[in-house]
Protein backbone atom coordinates (compact mmCIF):
# COMPACT_ATOMS: atom_id res chain seq x y z
CA UNK A 1 0.00 0.00 0.00
CA UNK A 2 2.82 2.70 0.86
CA UNK A 3 4.80 1.24 -2.21
CA UNK A 4 1.54 2.45 -4.53
CA UNK A 5 1.07 5.30 -3.00
CA UNK A 6 4.77 6.26 -3.05
CA UNK A 7 4.32 5.37 -6.94
CA UNK A 8 1.58 8.18 -7.05
CA UNK A 9 2.90 10.55 -5.56
CA UNK A 10 5.60 10.13 -8.19
CA UNK A 11 3.14 10.09 -11.04
CA UNK A 12 1.26 13.31 -9.52
CA UNK A 13 4.68 15.28 -9.27
CA UNK A 14 5.84 14.41 -12.73
CA UNK A 15 2.20 15.55 -14.02
CA UNK A 16 2.84 18.93 -12.51
CA UNK A 17 6.21 19.60 -14.13
CA UNK A 18 4.74 18.03 -17.72
CA UNK A 19 2.26 20.33 -17.51
CA UNK A 20 4.86 23.52 -16.79
CA UNK A 21 7.44 21.83 -19.39
CA UNK A 22 5.30 23.36 -22.11
CA UNK A 23 4.50 26.40 -20.78
CA UNK A 24 3.54 28.65 -24.16
CA UNK A 25 0.97 25.99 -24.93
CA UNK A 26 -0.64 26.25 -21.18
CA UNK A 27 -0.83 29.45 -20.97
CA UNK A 28 -1.98 30.21 -24.30
CA UNK A 29 -4.56 27.87 -24.34
CA UNK A 30 -5.76 28.93 -20.63
CA UNK A 31 -5.82 32.67 -22.18
CA UNK A 32 -7.41 31.74 -25.31
CA UNK A 33 -9.88 29.76 -23.71
CA UNK A 34 -10.61 32.96 -20.85
CA UNK A 35 -10.97 35.31 -24.00
CA UNK A 36 -13.36 33.25 -26.33
CA UNK A 37 -15.68 32.38 -23.25
CA UNK A 38 -15.71 35.94 -21.72
CA UNK A 39 -15.84 38.01 -24.56
CA UNK A 40 -18.52 35.97 -26.65
CA UNK A 41 -20.41 35.61 -23.20
CA UNK A 42 -20.18 39.47 -22.74
CA UNK A 43 -21.41 40.56 -26.22
CA UNK A 44 -23.79 38.12 -26.24
CA UNK A 45 -25.71 38.66 -22.93
CA UNK A 46 -24.84 42.40 -23.27
CA UNK A 47 -27.23 42.43 -26.54
CA UNK A 48 -30.05 40.42 -24.85
CA UNK A 49 -30.35 42.45 -21.88
CA UNK A 50 -30.20 45.68 -24.19
CA UNK A 51 -33.30 44.23 -25.73
CA UNK A 52 -35.17 43.04 -22.85
CA UNK A 53 -34.76 46.00 -20.90
CA UNK A 54 -34.85 43.78 -17.86
CA UNK A 55 -32.09 44.09 -15.19
CA UNK A 56 -32.41 39.86 -14.24
CA UNK A 57 -32.91 37.20 -16.41
CA UNK A 58 -33.93 33.92 -14.32
CA UNK A 59 -32.08 35.25 -11.52
CA UNK A 60 -29.71 36.10 -12.95
CA UNK A 61 -28.34 40.35 -13.34
CA UNK A 62 -25.75 40.80 -16.09
CA UNK A 63 -22.91 41.20 -13.43
CA UNK A 64 -23.91 37.65 -11.50
CA UNK A 65 -24.28 35.96 -15.45
CA UNK A 66 -20.73 37.62 -16.31
CA UNK A 67 -19.30 35.38 -12.85
CA UNK A 68 -20.92 32.27 -13.89
CA UNK A 69 -18.91 32.50 -17.49
CA UNK A 70 -15.95 33.49 -15.71
CA UNK A 71 -16.11 30.22 -13.33
CA UNK A 72 -17.49 28.19 -16.30
CA UNK A 73 -13.91 27.25 -17.80
CA UNK A 74 -12.09 27.92 -14.78
CA UNK A 75 -13.96 25.01 -12.66
CA UNK A 76 -14.17 23.32 -15.80
CA UNK A 77 -10.53 22.70 -16.02
CA UNK A 78 -10.82 20.93 -12.78
CA UNK A 79 -13.74 18.77 -13.24
CA UNK A 80 -12.47 17.61 -16.69
CA UNK A 81 -8.42 17.76 -16.14
CA UNK A 82 -8.32 14.31 -17.76
CA UNK A 83 -7.50 14.85 -20.98
CA UNK A 84 -9.44 12.20 -23.73
CA UNK A 85 -7.23 9.34 -25.04
CA UNK A 86 -5.71 7.91 -21.86
CA UNK A 87 -7.12 4.18 -22.06
CA UNK A 88 -7.83 3.92 -25.78
CA UNK A 89 -4.60 5.29 -26.98
CA UNK A 90 -2.92 2.05 -24.90
CA UNK A 91 -5.61 -0.42 -26.00
CA UNK A 92 -4.72 0.99 -29.64
CA UNK A 93 -0.92 0.74 -29.12
CA UNK A 94 -0.77 -2.43 -27.30
CA UNK A 95 0.75 -0.77 -24.25
CA UNK A 96 -1.84 -1.32 -21.90
CA UNK A 97 -0.27 -4.69 -21.30
CA UNK A 98 2.29 -2.52 -19.28
CA UNK A 99 -0.44 -1.49 -16.35
CA UNK A 100 -1.38 -4.83 -16.22
CA UNK A 101 1.66 -6.66 -15.19
CA UNK A 102 3.21 -3.62 -13.61
CA UNK A 103 2.24 -3.20 -9.71
CA UNK A 104 0.81 -0.11 -10.36
CA UNK A 105 -3.21 0.07 -10.43
CA UNK A 106 -4.32 1.30 -13.68
CA UNK A 107 -7.45 3.73 -13.03
CA UNK A 108 -6.23 5.50 -9.73
CA UNK A 109 -2.86 6.12 -11.23
CA UNK A 110 -4.47 7.64 -14.50
CA UNK A 111 -6.86 9.40 -11.95
CA UNK A 112 -3.92 10.84 -10.10
CA UNK A 113 -2.26 12.17 -13.26
CA UNK A 114 -5.37 13.83 -13.53
CA UNK A 115 -5.40 15.88 -10.29
CA UNK A 116 -1.93 17.07 -11.27
CA UNK A 117 -3.57 18.96 -13.79
CA UNK A 118 -6.38 20.05 -11.66
CA UNK A 119 -4.21 21.50 -9.05
CA UNK A 120 -2.92 23.54 -11.43
CA UNK A 121 -6.51 24.84 -12.62
CA UNK A 122 -7.69 25.16 -8.60
CA UNK A 123 -4.04 27.45 -8.28
CA UNK A 124 -5.65 29.67 -11.77
CA UNK A 125 -9.24 29.69 -10.14
CA UNK A 126 -7.85 31.30 -7.04
CA UNK A 127 -6.11 33.83 -8.98
CA UNK A 128 -8.42 34.77 -11.67
CA UNK A 129 -11.26 35.05 -9.05
CA UNK A 130 -8.76 36.98 -6.90
CA UNK A 131 -7.71 39.21 -9.69
CA UNK A 132 -11.76 39.97 -10.23
CA UNK A 133 -12.38 40.79 -6.60
CA UNK A 134 -9.83 43.22 -6.35
CA UNK A 135 -10.62 45.77 -9.26
CA UNK A 136 -14.56 44.88 -9.33
CA UNK A 137 -17.24 44.88 -6.60
CA UNK A 138 -19.58 41.53 -7.65
CA UNK A 139 -22.76 42.08 -7.69
CA UNK A 140 -25.30 42.23 -5.11
CA UNK A 141 -26.89 38.97 -6.69
CA UNK A 142 -23.85 36.83 -6.22
CA UNK A 143 -22.68 35.60 -2.76
CA UNK A 144 -19.43 34.64 -3.68
CA UNK A 145 -17.58 34.12 -0.50
CA UNK A 146 -13.91 32.77 -0.02
CA UNK A 147 -16.03 30.04 1.79
CA UNK A 148 -18.10 29.36 -1.50
CA UNK A 149 -15.16 29.45 -3.15
CA UNK A 150 -13.27 27.19 -1.89
CA UNK A 151 -16.62 25.04 -1.65
CA UNK A 152 -16.91 25.08 -4.95
CA UNK A 153 -13.40 24.15 -5.68
CA UNK A 154 -13.72 21.15 -3.68
CA UNK A 155 -17.16 20.39 -5.30
CA UNK A 156 -15.61 20.58 -8.75
CA UNK A 157 -13.01 17.94 -7.21
CA UNK A 158 -15.37 15.71 -6.59
CA UNK A 159 -17.28 16.15 -9.82
CA UNK A 160 -13.85 15.05 -10.93
CA UNK A 161 -14.46 11.99 -10.05
CA UNK A 162 -17.61 11.46 -11.70
CA UNK A 163 -16.19 12.81 -15.32
CA UNK A 164 -13.35 10.30 -14.80
CA UNK A 165 -15.66 7.93 -14.34
CA UNK A 166 -17.88 8.98 -17.67
CA UNK A 167 -14.69 9.27 -19.32
CA UNK A 168 -13.54 5.95 -18.54
CA UNK A 169 -17.09 4.56 -19.52
CA UNK A 170 -16.02 6.31 -23.18
CA UNK A 171 -12.54 5.15 -23.66
CA UNK A 172 -13.40 1.61 -22.66
CA UNK A 173 -15.55 1.23 -25.50
CA UNK A 174 -11.86 1.30 -27.28
CA UNK A 175 -12.02 -2.26 -26.58
CA UNK A 176 -14.48 -3.51 -28.85
CA UNK A 177 -14.44 -0.26 -31.08
CA UNK A 178 -11.96 1.07 -33.70
CA UNK A 179 -11.86 4.37 -32.46
CA UNK A 180 -13.64 6.38 -29.57
CA UNK A 181 -12.72 10.04 -30.57
CA UNK A 182 -16.00 10.67 -31.98
CA UNK A 183 -17.73 9.35 -28.52
CA UNK A 184 -15.55 11.67 -26.60
CA UNK A 185 -16.16 14.65 -28.69
CA UNK A 186 -19.77 13.90 -28.49
CA UNK A 187 -19.96 13.48 -24.79
CA UNK A 188 -18.48 16.99 -24.55
CA UNK A 189 -20.99 18.31 -26.54
CA UNK A 190 -23.65 16.89 -24.00
CA UNK A 191 -22.14 17.89 -21.29
CA UNK A 192 -21.59 21.58 -22.39
CA UNK A 193 -24.90 21.97 -23.46
CA UNK A 194 -27.12 19.97 -21.02
CA UNK A 195 -24.40 20.40 -18.06
CA UNK A 196 -24.94 24.72 -18.27
CA UNK A 197 -21.63 25.15 -19.72
CA UNK A 198 -22.90 26.94 -22.38
CA UNK A 199 -26.10 28.73 -21.26
CA UNK A 200 -27.00 28.36 -17.41
CA UNK A 201 -29.60 25.98 -16.92
CA UNK A 202 -31.86 28.65 -15.05
CA UNK A 203 -32.88 29.67 -19.10
CA UNK A 204 -33.69 26.05 -19.96
CA UNK A 205 -37.74 25.28 -19.70
CA UNK A 206 -39.27 23.96 -16.24
CA UNK A 207 -39.41 20.73 -17.91
CA UNK A 208 -36.12 20.17 -18.90
CA UNK A 209 -34.61 21.52 -15.75
CA UNK A 210 -36.45 18.55 -13.83
CA UNK A 211 -35.48 15.92 -16.51
CA UNK A 212 -31.67 16.93 -16.62
CA UNK A 213 -31.64 16.76 -12.75
CA UNK A 214 -31.79 12.87 -12.86
CA UNK A 215 -29.00 12.68 -15.35
CA UNK A 216 -25.05 13.15 -14.25
CA UNK A 217 -24.73 16.43 -16.48
CA UNK A 218 -25.41 19.12 -14.23
CA UNK A 219 -23.37 17.59 -11.39
CA UNK A 220 -20.28 18.35 -13.62
CA UNK A 221 -20.61 21.71 -14.50
CA UNK A 222 -23.79 24.06 -12.55
CA UNK A 223 -23.28 22.31 -9.23
CA UNK A 224 -19.81 23.25 -9.38
CA UNK A 225 -20.27 27.06 -10.53
CA UNK A 226 -23.58 27.41 -8.49
CA UNK A 227 -21.56 26.68 -5.15
CA UNK A 228 -19.09 28.60 -6.02
CA UNK A 229 -21.58 31.82 -6.82
CA UNK A 230 -23.24 30.80 -2.87
CA UNK A 231 -26.06 29.94 -4.82
CA UNK A 232 -27.33 26.62 -3.02
CA UNK A 233 -28.57 26.75 0.27
CA UNK A 234 -26.86 23.45 2.39
CA UNK A 235 -29.70 21.19 1.97
CA UNK A 236 -29.89 21.54 -2.06
CA UNK A 237 -25.88 21.23 -1.77
CA UNK A 238 -26.24 18.14 0.15
CA UNK A 239 -28.36 16.44 -2.34
CA UNK A 240 -26.46 17.50 -5.42
CA UNK A 241 -23.55 15.55 -3.90
CA UNK A 242 -25.00 12.61 -3.01
CA UNK A 243 -26.66 12.99 -6.76
CA UNK A 244 -23.29 13.24 -7.86
CA UNK A 245 -21.60 10.38 -5.60
CA UNK A 246 -24.47 8.21 -6.89
CA UNK A 247 -23.95 8.56 -10.46
CA UNK A 248 -20.05 8.30 -9.64
CA UNK A 249 -20.58 5.09 -7.82
CA UNK A 250 -23.12 3.59 -10.67
CA UNK A 251 -21.03 4.60 -13.46
CA UNK A 252 -18.02 2.97 -12.12
CA UNK A 253 -20.20 0.22 -11.82
CA UNK A 254 -20.86 -0.41 -15.03
CA UNK A 255 -16.82 0.87 -15.37
CA UNK A 256 -15.63 -2.26 -13.77
CA UNK A 257 -18.30 -4.88 -15.33
CA UNK A 258 -16.24 -3.87 -18.93
CA UNK A 259 -13.37 -3.41 -18.14
CA UNK A 260 -13.24 -7.40 -16.97
CA UNK A 261 -15.06 -8.24 -20.59
CA UNK A 262 -12.35 -5.68 -22.03
CA UNK A 263 -9.37 -7.18 -20.79
CA UNK A 264 -10.85 -10.71 -21.94
CA UNK A 265 -11.00 -8.92 -25.46
CA UNK A 266 -7.49 -7.61 -25.32
CA UNK A 267 -4.93 -8.98 -27.25
CA UNK A 268 -1.86 -6.45 -26.46
CA UNK A 269 -1.34 -6.60 -30.18
CA UNK A 270 -2.72 -3.49 -31.13
CA UNK A 271 -4.17 -2.45 -33.97
CA UNK B 1 -7.81 21.37 -65.22
CA UNK B 2 -10.02 18.18 -66.43
CA UNK B 3 -6.97 16.11 -64.74
CA UNK B 4 -7.56 17.68 -61.42
CA UNK B 5 -10.90 16.43 -61.36
CA UNK B 6 -10.36 12.77 -62.28
CA UNK B 7 -7.88 12.89 -59.40
CA UNK B 8 -10.03 14.22 -56.69
CA UNK B 9 -12.46 11.37 -58.18
CA UNK B 10 -10.25 8.54 -57.81
CA UNK B 11 -9.57 10.83 -53.67
CA UNK B 12 -13.17 10.02 -53.38
CA UNK B 13 -13.33 6.44 -54.31
CA UNK B 14 -10.41 5.44 -51.85
CA UNK B 15 -12.10 7.51 -49.25
CA UNK B 16 -15.56 5.81 -49.02
CA UNK B 17 -13.18 2.44 -49.33
CA UNK B 18 -11.63 3.46 -46.61
CA UNK B 19 -14.31 4.87 -44.05
CA UNK B 20 -15.90 1.08 -44.91
CA UNK B 21 -13.45 -0.33 -43.63
CA UNK B 22 -14.23 1.29 -40.08
CA UNK B 23 -18.05 1.13 -39.77
CA UNK B 24 -18.25 1.43 -36.05
CA UNK B 25 -16.41 4.45 -36.39
CA UNK B 26 -18.18 5.80 -39.48
CA UNK B 27 -21.52 5.41 -37.91
CA UNK B 28 -20.22 7.06 -34.39
CA UNK B 29 -19.10 9.96 -36.55
CA UNK B 30 -22.72 10.63 -37.73
CA UNK B 31 -23.38 10.09 -34.53
CA UNK B 32 -21.27 13.01 -32.83
CA UNK B 33 -22.39 15.42 -35.99
CA UNK B 34 -26.13 15.19 -35.61
CA UNK B 35 -25.26 15.96 -31.56
CA UNK B 36 -23.36 19.28 -32.96
CA UNK B 37 -26.09 19.83 -34.58
CA UNK B 38 -28.53 19.49 -31.96
CA UNK B 39 -26.84 21.24 -29.52
CA UNK B 40 -26.30 24.44 -32.09
CA UNK B 41 -30.27 24.76 -32.80
CA UNK B 42 -31.08 24.28 -28.71
CA UNK B 43 -28.51 26.50 -27.70
CA UNK B 44 -30.20 29.59 -29.81
CA UNK B 45 -33.97 28.26 -29.27
CA UNK B 46 -33.05 28.76 -24.92
CA UNK B 47 -31.71 31.99 -25.49
CA UNK B 48 -34.65 33.14 -27.75
CA UNK B 49 -37.05 32.05 -25.06
CA UNK B 50 -35.46 35.14 -23.26
CA UNK B 51 -35.35 37.44 -25.90
CA UNK B 52 -37.33 38.31 -29.13
CA UNK B 53 -34.27 39.69 -31.01
CA UNK B 54 -30.45 38.64 -30.92
CA UNK B 55 -27.77 41.13 -33.15
CA UNK B 56 -30.98 42.24 -34.82
CA UNK B 57 -32.55 39.08 -36.16
CA UNK B 58 -35.31 37.11 -34.90
CA UNK B 59 -35.38 33.35 -34.13
CA UNK B 60 -36.95 32.47 -37.68
CA UNK B 61 -33.99 34.57 -39.09
CA UNK B 62 -31.40 33.24 -36.78
CA UNK B 63 -31.88 30.29 -37.99
CA UNK B 64 -31.18 30.62 -41.50
CA UNK B 65 -27.86 31.92 -39.73
CA UNK B 66 -27.17 28.74 -37.80
CA UNK B 67 -28.24 26.41 -40.54
CA UNK B 68 -25.84 28.61 -42.72
CA UNK B 69 -22.78 27.81 -40.25
CA UNK B 70 -23.51 24.40 -40.13
CA UNK B 71 -23.55 23.89 -43.57
CA UNK B 72 -20.25 25.54 -43.88
CA UNK B 73 -18.76 23.39 -40.73
CA UNK B 74 -20.50 20.38 -42.72
CA UNK B 75 -18.78 20.58 -45.92
CA UNK B 76 -15.63 21.70 -44.38
CA UNK B 77 -15.59 19.15 -42.21
CA UNK B 78 -16.45 16.79 -44.89
CA UNK B 79 -13.92 17.77 -47.51
CA UNK B 80 -10.69 19.60 -45.72
CA UNK B 81 -10.64 18.49 -41.67
CA UNK B 82 -8.92 14.78 -42.44
CA UNK B 83 -6.43 16.55 -44.25
CA UNK B 84 -6.01 20.12 -43.07
CA UNK B 85 -5.46 18.12 -39.21
CA UNK B 86 -2.65 15.95 -40.66
CA UNK B 87 -0.75 18.88 -42.34
CA UNK B 88 1.62 19.64 -39.22
CA UNK B 89 3.11 15.85 -39.12
CA UNK B 90 3.47 16.10 -42.51
CA UNK B 91 5.56 19.41 -42.63
CA UNK B 92 7.47 17.78 -39.04
CA UNK B 93 8.53 14.49 -40.32
CA UNK B 94 9.52 15.11 -43.97
CA UNK B 95 5.98 13.64 -45.26
CA UNK B 96 5.41 16.62 -47.70
CA UNK B 97 8.23 15.26 -49.53
CA UNK B 98 6.22 12.34 -51.36
CA UNK B 99 3.41 15.27 -52.09
CA UNK B 100 6.16 17.89 -53.37
CA UNK B 101 7.46 15.50 -56.17
CA UNK B 102 3.92 14.74 -57.37
CA UNK B 103 3.32 16.35 -60.74
CA UNK B 104 -0.03 18.49 -59.09
CA UNK B 105 -0.22 21.90 -57.03
CA UNK B 106 1.01 20.86 -53.04
CA UNK B 107 -1.64 22.26 -51.82
CA UNK B 108 -4.27 21.29 -54.09
CA UNK B 109 -2.54 17.32 -52.72
CA UNK B 110 -2.71 18.03 -49.29
CA UNK B 111 -5.62 19.93 -48.90
CA UNK B 112 -8.34 17.31 -50.83
CA UNK B 113 -6.37 13.92 -50.34
CA UNK B 114 -8.63 12.42 -47.75
CA UNK B 115 -12.90 13.14 -48.02
CA UNK B 116 -14.80 12.15 -44.79
CA UNK B 117 -17.01 9.88 -46.16
CA UNK B 118 -19.08 9.86 -42.74
CA UNK B 119 -19.17 13.67 -42.55
CA UNK B 120 -21.08 13.41 -46.01
CA UNK B 121 -23.93 11.89 -44.72
CA UNK B 122 -24.09 14.44 -42.58
CA UNK B 123 -23.78 17.30 -45.45
CA UNK B 124 -26.75 15.99 -46.25
CA UNK B 125 -28.24 16.30 -43.02
CA UNK B 126 -26.78 19.82 -42.49
CA UNK B 127 -28.72 20.64 -45.68
CA UNK B 128 -31.59 19.62 -44.10
CA UNK B 129 -31.34 22.09 -41.48
CA UNK B 130 -30.86 24.78 -43.73
CA UNK B 131 -33.99 23.73 -45.77
CA UNK B 132 -35.76 23.78 -42.83
CA UNK B 133 -34.68 26.79 -41.68
CA UNK B 134 -35.54 28.86 -45.30
CA UNK B 135 -39.10 27.20 -45.11
CA UNK B 136 -39.45 29.50 -42.34
CA UNK B 137 -38.26 32.67 -44.53
CA UNK B 138 -40.12 31.51 -47.47
CA UNK B 139 -40.44 35.00 -48.60
CA UNK B 140 -36.78 35.01 -49.28
CA UNK B 141 -36.62 32.15 -51.31
CA UNK B 142 -36.22 33.87 -54.98
CA UNK B 143 -33.95 32.97 -57.84
CA UNK B 144 -31.93 35.32 -57.36
CA UNK B 145 -31.51 35.10 -53.70
CA UNK B 146 -31.00 31.55 -53.77
CA UNK B 147 -27.83 31.99 -56.56
CA UNK B 148 -26.48 34.91 -53.79
CA UNK B 149 -27.00 31.76 -51.25
CA UNK B 150 -25.22 29.53 -53.13
CA UNK B 151 -22.26 31.85 -53.96
CA UNK B 152 -22.07 32.74 -50.11
CA UNK B 153 -21.62 29.41 -49.02
CA UNK B 154 -19.01 28.73 -51.55
CA UNK B 155 -17.48 31.77 -50.36
CA UNK B 156 -18.35 31.14 -46.67
CA UNK B 157 -16.09 27.48 -47.03
CA UNK B 158 -13.66 29.16 -48.64
CA UNK B 159 -13.00 32.03 -46.09
CA UNK B 160 -13.23 28.76 -43.69
CA UNK B 161 -10.23 26.79 -45.47
CA UNK B 162 -8.45 29.59 -45.40
CA UNK B 163 -8.73 30.68 -41.66
CA UNK B 164 -7.83 26.91 -41.08
CA UNK B 165 -4.62 27.45 -42.96
CA UNK B 166 -3.57 30.49 -41.16
CA UNK B 167 -3.47 28.55 -38.07
CA UNK B 168 -1.07 25.58 -40.01
CA UNK B 169 1.10 27.02 -41.90
CA UNK B 170 3.52 28.88 -39.19
CA UNK B 171 4.09 24.95 -38.22
CA UNK B 172 7.15 25.34 -40.92
CA UNK B 173 8.90 27.70 -38.61
CA UNK B 174 7.34 26.66 -35.30
CA UNK B 175 7.18 23.39 -35.87
CA UNK B 176 4.45 22.58 -33.07
CA UNK B 177 1.10 23.18 -33.98
CA UNK B 178 -0.54 22.94 -30.92
CA UNK B 179 -1.10 25.94 -29.53
CA UNK B 180 -2.43 26.31 -32.86
CA UNK B 181 -4.66 24.23 -33.28
CA UNK B 182 -5.70 24.91 -29.93
CA UNK B 183 -6.52 28.16 -30.91
CA UNK B 184 -8.60 27.51 -33.84
CA UNK B 185 -10.84 25.04 -31.75
CA UNK B 186 -11.04 27.73 -29.37
CA UNK B 187 -11.63 31.05 -31.60
CA UNK B 188 -13.70 29.30 -34.22
CA UNK B 189 -17.01 29.85 -31.01
CA UNK B 190 -17.11 33.52 -32.54
CA UNK B 191 -18.28 32.25 -35.79
CA UNK B 192 -21.34 30.43 -34.05
CA UNK B 193 -22.38 34.38 -32.94
CA UNK B 194 -24.04 37.11 -34.98
CA UNK B 195 -21.71 39.79 -36.04
CA UNK B 196 -23.63 42.71 -34.43
CA UNK B 197 -23.54 41.24 -31.17
CA UNK B 198 -19.64 42.31 -31.66
CA UNK B 199 -19.00 45.96 -31.19
CA UNK B 200 -15.05 47.90 -30.92
CA UNK B 201 -12.00 46.16 -31.00
CA UNK B 202 -13.71 42.61 -30.97
CA UNK B 203 -15.77 43.73 -34.41
CA UNK B 204 -12.76 45.05 -36.20
CA UNK B 205 -10.92 41.41 -34.82
CA UNK B 206 -13.50 39.41 -36.24
CA UNK B 207 -14.45 41.57 -39.37
CA UNK B 208 -10.78 41.95 -40.89
CA UNK B 209 -8.04 40.23 -39.47
CA UNK B 210 -9.59 36.97 -38.03
CA UNK B 211 -12.54 37.33 -40.11
CA UNK B 212 -14.60 34.57 -39.10
CA UNK B 213 -17.69 36.99 -38.54
CA UNK B 214 -17.60 36.82 -42.67
CA UNK B 215 -17.57 33.26 -42.57
CA UNK B 216 -21.69 32.67 -41.95
CA UNK B 217 -22.74 36.03 -40.61
CA UNK B 218 -22.09 38.24 -42.73
CA UNK B 219 -23.29 36.39 -45.60
CA UNK B 220 -26.63 35.99 -43.52
CA UNK B 221 -27.08 39.31 -43.29
CA UNK B 222 -27.05 39.76 -47.34
CA UNK B 223 -29.42 37.32 -47.83
CA UNK B 224 -31.53 38.12 -44.86
CA UNK B 225 -31.54 41.53 -45.27
CA UNK B 226 -31.27 42.43 -48.85
CA UNK B 227 -28.15 42.63 -50.86
CA UNK B 228 -25.69 45.41 -49.86
CA UNK B 229 -22.85 46.27 -52.08
CA UNK B 230 -20.57 47.79 -48.79
CA UNK B 231 -21.27 44.22 -46.80
CA UNK B 232 -20.23 42.71 -50.19
CA UNK B 233 -17.55 43.79 -51.22
CA UNK B 234 -16.16 43.61 -47.97
CA UNK B 235 -16.41 40.01 -48.12
CA UNK B 236 -14.82 39.52 -51.62
CA UNK B 237 -12.09 42.02 -50.79
CA UNK B 238 -11.08 40.39 -47.22
CA UNK B 239 -11.48 36.47 -48.95
CA UNK B 240 -9.10 37.58 -51.86
CA UNK B 241 -7.06 39.22 -49.01
CA UNK B 242 -6.26 36.28 -47.46
CA UNK B 243 -6.58 33.72 -50.49
CA UNK B 244 -3.75 35.77 -51.60
CA UNK B 245 -1.41 35.92 -47.90
CA UNK B 246 -2.28 32.31 -47.43
CA UNK B 247 -0.66 31.46 -51.00
CA UNK B 248 2.32 33.91 -50.77
CA UNK B 249 3.36 32.54 -47.06
CA UNK B 250 2.38 29.11 -48.23
CA UNK B 251 5.08 29.47 -50.33
CA UNK B 252 7.20 31.11 -48.18
CA UNK B 253 6.66 28.08 -45.74
CA UNK B 254 7.68 25.45 -48.74
CA UNK B 255 10.69 27.74 -49.55
CA UNK B 256 11.72 26.97 -45.87
CA UNK B 257 10.36 23.32 -45.69
CA UNK B 258 13.32 21.31 -44.56
CA UNK B 259 12.59 17.79 -45.22
CA UNK B 260 12.75 15.08 -42.21
CA UNK B 261 15.00 17.17 -40.38
CA UNK B 262 11.92 19.86 -39.98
Amino acid sequence: MRHTLALLWQAYSLELRRTFAYRFEFWFRFFGVMFATLGIAYFLWKAVYAATGKDQIEGYSFGAMMLYYLLEPLLNNIVRAKEGGFLSWEIYGGTLTRYLVYPMPFFPYEFVIGLGSATIAVAQTLAAVGIVALFMDFPADVALTPATLALGIVTALIASLLSFALQCLAEMVAFWADNVWSLNVMLMFCIRLLGGAMLPLALFPDWLQKALAYTPFPYLVSFPIQTALGRLDAATWAHHLVMTLLWTAALGLVGALMWKRGNLRYTGVGI
Amino acid sequence: MLRYLRLYAYFLRFSFSRAMEFRLDFFLRIFMDIVYYAVNVAFFKVVYLHTPTLGGWTEKQAMVFVAFYLVVDAIHMTVFVNNLWTLPQLINQGGLDYYLTRPVATLFFVSLRDFAASSFINLTMALGILGWALSLNTELLTPGNSLLLLFLLCNGVLLNYLISLVYLVPVFWTHSSRGFADASHIFSRFLERPDRLFVGFMRVLLTFILPLSLIASFPARLFLEGFDWGIFLHLIGVTAAFALGIRFVWGRGLRAYASASS
